[in-house]
């Protein structure tokens, strides 16, 4: 016999009054062997005090205990311990068992409300549980209200091994109908109808003439869970007789309807007249490609501009949307766009634009249209992300002469437009250069930044590299990246502060907010030793500066995360506030 | 209940060079509310409607995107707009999290408050990377309804029913109902409560339990314990003097909607009720306020468990005085409850009742650190209260017990603003009940050693013994001995009634509703 087993039988006998038993016992619940001798303890606690050890047998006693579960649930249902019954069934029942206890209980003789009550105790299992068939026929002839309120969720679809074929709840339904129990018949033929029954149901409907009013309440209870099963031609025809009547429908099963034939919808909802529910269904289902030559069939269509603007306005992708998927225009639309008319189109430009064409570059250039120009510079680098992403997965660096191919021509073709113009705007004034380029780094760059130590002429090593003191005198660029949700755009902010100068050590102080909650966040330990160096570099460059950055770091001090550079920390303050004092004592 | 949010455009954000607009489409549903103003601080403000934005997906949902039919469920954030402050609300789909966003229209430059009232905005998921563009180095303009930009392209009008399921509804209105519960409250340092973040971070367990205590020790810091590590996180700056005292709680990584947020704050005001019970986080943050409020479990949502309406006073105000008190706050910006009363003439523990009745109904805003109430209607639409809070079956079963003659009250004291009744009540067994009630009339502790109690102390509302003893103390008979004083009980004298045990399932024999 355990230990165990011996104290608890012990206690049991010990005379100790209710609360001391319950308060040696805990203890004893931890161990191990404890639940091994829960035949010696639940029935005894039981018999002592049923109500007063009822949390403690409903916290102890788990599925491992079931024969002991299931000699006491008797016991405890006709003391009406609900609450117990309930939290002990659950951990002791299999689905086996569910069915065979149900089946017991729907022979036995009991008048309504106790049947209905003994129902109740035994439907809080899993939802997965499943009722046999004929024995939810059986309990639906007895009890329809209380099968319906809690054991239909059980009446689940999938395959009878036992009987070799998929469950269909034939006999229920049958007895449902009968009862003409309509909540209960249209649940179980929205889960249970085939093709054929659905195909019946829907013809007999469209033969009836439904009211306007009540259509959308006769579609719902014949939508099966299944929509695969449904002819959508036949649904379409509904949606072709009551008009914008089923928008309200359609837009209620949205996701069900495009598992459907979308083309055949798309047809329906055109003839509608409901442009919103079309846009609807058209960005939640269709694809890049239909849209594309939806787009360049207007562009052939329509000549007068103001006419093909109001158009691509029908055709702007959602700026809101439930499962966002990207809509990019071919790179000949866009560019034939812009050439057409620079300021008609150019919105619906920026909102789709994605790997364009050289011709689209030079076209804005011509025009001075910087906001484009910066649009597309970005749109450049995202494509060579997705080259280097796709060609050098595994590399950490990258050199533009690794590129082969239509790959280097196409970094050919770009480097020179991109370079020459960051040229241009540096020449008109630094903090030009670092508007436009912040206004680029605000996208991240991803692994086209594989790129920035090139030693050959790219653009992403240009934007890296160049006029890195142009960057430390911009008072917003560095906050602006700093201040971007992305890990690599605010290294590059951080590598940027690293020069020294008074104008780092100003830029420092100015993104405080910014770099401490880069250290007191979940950033890469590199991130944060290169936070703490700029921080220690401006602190160490002016005493007022030290004043507001020295307390920052003894609080960060505190901060009890493993990715915590303590030591650096500690050392980072020490040498801010030693600084801050010896100048204090200078002055 | 059906809701219908009807936005003739989206809310969106238009990041320039110069200026960036975030525009939050309101609910033309709701009337006209309307305000504009430049942010002073786009990047807290940021911050913290990230923060807003992420407590509205379940616990479990928070890492993905919401189906189609939790967006049918789900209600967009609410705004109130008053002439000097802001005030967004969000409350979680598993309603185990409230968030409130207050911003003082101070903290705006060139600011129009030209419509006040209280509407949903348009807060969809992709709304997250568009906040994400707001920066400190470029002037922000927040406009809320009445846009000013032409509609952009790809915008469309939204129009959609939620059905907001009833516990939801029932959770909303519980928390607001017990945020004027007057927990006790202590202000702790940001990066103590970012330690525990991270701890919880970088620990994983699945072995039990996985609590988190508050633990109050005279003469010392108060200290959280993040069980089963027991690892314990000094709470610097804090200093304790009361008796001691354990509060556990659950559900603690949701405290980790506060991460990005901690770093922005000066300070946090935390408050707690007790074992199980909700608790809040209060982030100061410049001008603005960030509360997060958490059920005491992740599981207890605000419907299923705590029953505050429970704890509450039984006698409500009249519906007269309930209405005199709600037209007074209509009238004003924002008050205390003794301003009420003194304007209103109406008795101070009516007037108090009437707030909580109001709160209750989604009808009046309370503020747990000003004290101040304020007019909010929380829908647009009148609530069946008496389906939502059908009367709880411990309430007349505890009725049943009164008129049954079952309950015996032994001994009445009052100590200042408290009052402990001691009662002997003849249920299945004899249960020795003591209850603690405020000057208001609301249950602040309780104890009794039936089953219910035993299992889920005060954390699921009191037991019916408890309310009958309460209900029995509200309507005493010529034989309870009211004014004598409690002699027969020798666990409990004045000293214990505020001396709570340690908070342990075996040994804790009482559990306060509140400090």
């Amino acid at each position: 016999m355990s230990d165990v087993r011996e104290r608890i039988e012990l206690l049991l006998r010990s005379g100790l009054d209710d609360d001391a038993l319950a308060h040696e016992m805990e203890p004893l619940a931890k161990n191990d062997d404890f639940s091994e001798a829960a035949d010696l303890w639940a029935p005894a606690l039981y018999d002592r005090d049923p109500r007063y050890f009822a949390p403690f047998l409903a916290r102890h006693l788990s599925s491992s205990e079931g024969p002991v579960i299931h000699a006491l649930l008797p016991r405890i249902e006709a003391a009406g311990q609900s609450d117990l019954f309930i939290a002990l069934y659950r951990n002791a029942i299999d689905e086996a068992g569910w069915n065979s206890d149900l089946r017991a209980l729907v022979d036995a003789p009991q008048d309504a409300a106790p049947f209905a009550r003994a129902i109740h105790l035994r439907s809080t299992v899993p939802s997965s549980y499943t009722l046999a068939e004929d024995l939810a026929a059986a309990l639906y002839r007895r009890a329809p209200s209380a099968f319906a309120a809690e054991l239909l969720p059980h009446v689940l679809p999938g395959y009878d091994w036992a009987a070799g074929r998929n469950r269909t709840y034939q006999e229920l339904r049958a007895n449902a109908r009968a009862a003409q129990d309509d909540a209960v018949t249209w649940s179980l033929f929205r889960t249970f109808a085939d093709t054929q029954e659905w195909t019946i149901e829907m013809t007999r409907l469209a033969a009836q003439n439904v009211p306007a009013s009540a259509i959308v309440a006769e579609l719902e209870k014949r939508r099966l869970d299944q929509p695969n099963t449904m002819d959508p031609a036949l649904l379409v025809s509904f949606l072709d007789r009551y008009g914008t009547t089923l928008t309200p429908f359609v837009n209620a099963n949205l996701k069900w309807f495009g598992r459907l034939q979308t083309d055949l919808l798309l047809e329906a909802i055109r003839r509608m007249g409901d442009l919103g529910l079309f846009r609807r269904v058209f960005f939640r289902f269709a694809d890049n490609s239909a849209w594309n030559d939806a787009i360049a069939q207007a562009l052939r269509t329509q000549a007068d501009d103001a006419a093909l603007a109001q158009t691509l306005r029908e055709w702007a992708p959602p700026i809101q949307q439930l499962a966002p998927r990207d809509w990019w225009l071919d790179a000949g639309s866009a560019s034939t766009l812009y050439t057409r008319n620079p300021t008609h189109f150019r919105d619906f430009i920026l909102l789709t634009l994605h790997n364009p064409e050289p011709a689209l570059f030079d076209a804005a250039a011509a025009q001075g249209d910087e906001e484009l120009l910066d649009a597309i510079t970005f749109a450049v680098l995202d494509e060579l992300a997705t080259t280097v992403a796709t060609t050098f997965p595994n590399q950490k660096a990258v050199q533009a002469t690794q590129l082969k191919g239509r790959q280097r021509t196409w970094l050919d073709d770009w480097t020179p437009r991109l370079c020459d113009r960051f040229d241009r705007l540096f020449a008109t004034s630094p903090l030009t250069y670092t508007q436009h380029a912040t206004r680029i780094l605000a996208h991240p760059l991803g692994t086209a930044a594989k790129l920035r130590d090139d030693t050959t002429r790219n653009p992403v090593a240009y934007l890296f590299q160049q006029h890195r003191a142009a960057w430390a005198r911009d008072p917003r660029a560095i906050s602006t990246l700093l201040e971007t949700p992305d890990d690599s755009v605010q290294e590059w902010a951080l590598t940027f502060l690293q020069q020294p100068g008074p104008d780092a050590a100003a830029r420092v102080t100015e993104a405080l907010p910014s770099l401490m909650a880069l250290l007191l966040g979940d950033a890469a330990p590199s991130l944060k030793k290169m936070a703490l160096r700029c921080l220690e570099a401006a602190a160490t460059a002016n005493p007022a500066y030290a004043s507001q950055i020295a307390p920052r770091l003894e609080e960060l001090m505190y901060y009890g995360s493993t990715h915590n550079l303590d030591e650096r920390v500690m050392v980072s303050f020490v040498r801010a506030r030693h600084f801050a004092q010896a100048q204090a004592v200078g002055a | 209940m059906d809701i219908t949010l009807n936005y003739p455009r989206p809310t969106t954000v238009a990041a320039g060079t110069e200026a960036t607009s975030l525009e939050l489409a309101a609910n033309d549903g709701r009337g006209v509310v309307a305000f504009r103003g430049r942010a002073q601080h786009p990047l807290v403000l940021r911050q913290l409607l990230l923060a807003l934005h992420a407590t509205i997906p379940a616990a479990s949902q928070r890492r993905g995107w919401l189906g189609d039919e939790e967006w049918r469920t789900t209600l967009d954030p609410i705004v109130s707009v008053y002439p000097d402050q802001l005030v967004f609300e969000a409350f979680s789909n598993d309603t185990s999290c409230y968030a409130r966003l207050t911003a003082p229209v101070s903290a705006f430059d060139d600011a129009t408050v030209s419509g006040t009232g209280t509407t949903n905005i348009d807060f969809s998921w992709d709304l997250r990377p568009l906040l994400q563009q707001l920066r400190s180095t470029t002037p922000t303009m927040l406009t809320i309804g009445a846009p000013t930009t032409p509609l952009p392209l790809g915008a469309d009008p939204t129009a959609r029913q939620v059905a907001l399921p009833e516990a939801w509804l029932k959770s909303f209105l519980q928390v607001q109902g017990a945020l004027t519960m007057r927990p006790f409250t202590f202000t702790v340092r940001p990066v103590d409560l970012l330690s525990i973040i991270a701890y919880l971070d970088e620990h994983f367990t699945r072995q039990s339990p996985q609590g988190m205590r508050y633990v109050f020790s005279p003469g010392g810091p108060l200290k959280v314990v993040l069980e089963p590590w027991e690892a314990t996180f000094p709470l610097r700056g804090t200093f304790y003097t009361g008796y001691e005292r354990v509060v556990r709680l659950w559900g603690r990584r949701r405290l980790a909607l506060l991460r990005d947020v901690l770093p922005y704050a000066d300070r946090v005001t935390v408050a707690v009720l007790g074992r199980g019970l909700p608790h809040l986080y209060i982030c100061h943050c410049g001008p603005y306020r960030l509360m997060l409020a958490l059920s005491g479990w992740a599981a207890n949502d605000w419907e299923m468990g705590s029953g505050f309406d429970l704890l509450a006073a039984f006698q409500g105000a009249t519906a007269e005085r309930t209405a005199r008190v709600g037209d007074f706050l209509q009238a004003h910006t924002a008050v205390r409850a003794d301003e009420v009363a003194a304007a209103t003439g109406i008795d101070a523990g009516e007037v108090d009742r009437a707030l909580f009745q109001l709160s209750r109904a989604g009808r009046v805003l309370y503020d747990p650190l000003t004290n101040d109430y304020r007019a909010r209607d929380l829908f647009g639409a009148p609530l069946d209260l008496e389906r939502l809070f059908v009367s709880d079956p411990r309430l007349e079963e505890a009725q049943a017990l009164i008129e049954g003659g079952k309950v015996v009250v032994r001994g009445v004291t009052s100590s200042g603003a408290s009052t402990k009744v001691l009662a002997l009540v003849h249920a299945d067994i004899d249960y020795t009940v003591t209850v603690g009630i405020d000057e208001n009339g609301r249950l602040r502790y309780g104890k009794c050693q039936c089953t219910f109690f035993r299992m889920n102390r005060m954390s699921r509302g009191p037991c019916e013994h408890i309310l009958a003893t309460r209900l029995a103390f509200d309507t005493p008979s010529p034989s309870d001995p009211v004014g004598a004083t409690a002699t027969d009980d020798d666990d409990w004298d004045e000293d214990d009634a505020t001396n709570a045990a340690v908070d342990d399932d075996d040994e804790d024999d009482t559990d306060d509703a509140s400090f």
